[in-house]
């Protein structure tokens, strides 16, 4: 009679994540079916209990049943394909920018801040490559890579449109911002879109076969 | 990036081939695995390790529900039933698989291989 409990016990915990009770009980339960059966097909007991042991990848076990049953590590995937790619994005884009103001200010004479701009634009593919590759690595699909990799602009529309706007409105008392909004926005998007176009441009050779989404099958990105 | 695209194939048939089974009647781990095995003739296998870490995700997601009960040998086992919210699911996991054999289909010629 084999301690099943006690070898689910012993070969699936690996680290500091020990399986739960209940599911030791329950893999114990289906090492001693699995073994069973093969007893009643008239293996010998040491080769059906080497069989049965040999069958189980003990390796991943604690570790995938750990991320099946605890919702962080979805949250943690998406950190891992989301958000620490558009982190290091934003980060880049924004460091580069003050790198060229401060450089078109000290060094590079007559540059001024459209030469500072133009520079920084020319920047932006490799920044949306990094993004786009990160969140690919990751194993990010389609809507994450381009997510990830358009996140200083989608951060900085964000930051205009629902924070310098209403603060330029009601606390700044801006006449002409109150006068033209719509101004406002379009001029704001108009040094965005430029550093947009340049994300996308980097992270296109990335974005290529990601046509599968969600958690089953989804054909929606793959019809034409 | 095929590899990817093959485990995410993989995993998709496998929830459905669970939930699909699952509708019938409640089932067990065990039971679950040799049915998958046996119904479709050898080509989809479970180990422990693919099987268990699916149950609990579908559980988690609750599309399953899961309780304690004897078997018919009177050892206590943990059968998994579907839920509303699974039953749901299950029709439209049909049609996306549907309609990717059929552009499988149109595309390699599978049902005439």
């Amino acid at each position: 009679m084999h301690d099943w409990k006690k070898i689910v016990r012993e070969k699936g915990t690996r680290g500091e994540r020990p399986l739960p009770e209940d599911v030791i009980v329950e893999l114990a339960s289906h090492l001693e079916d699995c073994y069973e059966e093969l007893r009643l097909q008239g293996a010998g007991e040491a080769e059906a209990l080497e069989h049965v042991l040999c069958s189980v990848e003990w390796q991943d076990l604690s570790s995938s049943i750990y991320g099946s049953r605890h919702r962080w590590c979805a949250i943690n995937q998406r950190t891992q394909q989301l958000w620490l790619p558009g982190l290091v994005t934003l980060l880049a884009a924004n460091l580069l920018l003050m790198a060229f103001a401060h450089a078109s200010e000290n060094w590079i004479r007559g540059a001024g801040p459209a030469g500072a701009y133009l520079l920084w634009l020319a920047t932006q593919p490799l920044i949306g490559a990094i993004g786009a590759h990160l969140s690919r690595r990751a194993g990010g699909l389609l809507r994450a890579r381009l997510l990830a990799s358009l996140f200083p602009s989608v951060v900085i529309v964000g930051l205009g449109l629902f924070l310098v706007l209403p603060a330029c409105l009601l606390f700044e008392s801006n006449t002409w911002a109150a006068a033209h909004p719509i101004s406002l926005v379009l001029r704001g998007l108009g040094w965005v879109a430029p550093a947009a176009v340049g994300l996308l441009g980097g992270a296109l050779p990335f974005l290529e076969n990601c046509g599968f989404e969600g958690s089953g099958l989804s054909l929606r990105t793959t019809r034409q | 990036m095929k590899r990817r695209i093959d485990s995410k194939i993989v995993r998709g048939s496998a929830e459905l081939a669970i939930i699909a089974l699952l509708e019938k009647e409640p089932l067990y781990g065990f039971e679950i695995a040799r049915r998958i095995e046996e119904d479709t003739g050898g080509a989809m296998r479970f180990t422990l390790a693919s099987l268990y870490p699916m149950l609990y995700e579908l559980e988690r997601r609750g599309w399953l529900k899961a309780q304690w009960e004897p078997n018919r040998a009177g050892r206590d086992r943990r059968y998994y039933s579907l839920t509303a919210k699974g039953r749901k699911r299950l029709a439209p996991l049909r049609r996306e698989w549907k309609d990717f054999f059929q552009a499988l289909n149109r595309l390699a010629g599978v049902a005439r291989a």
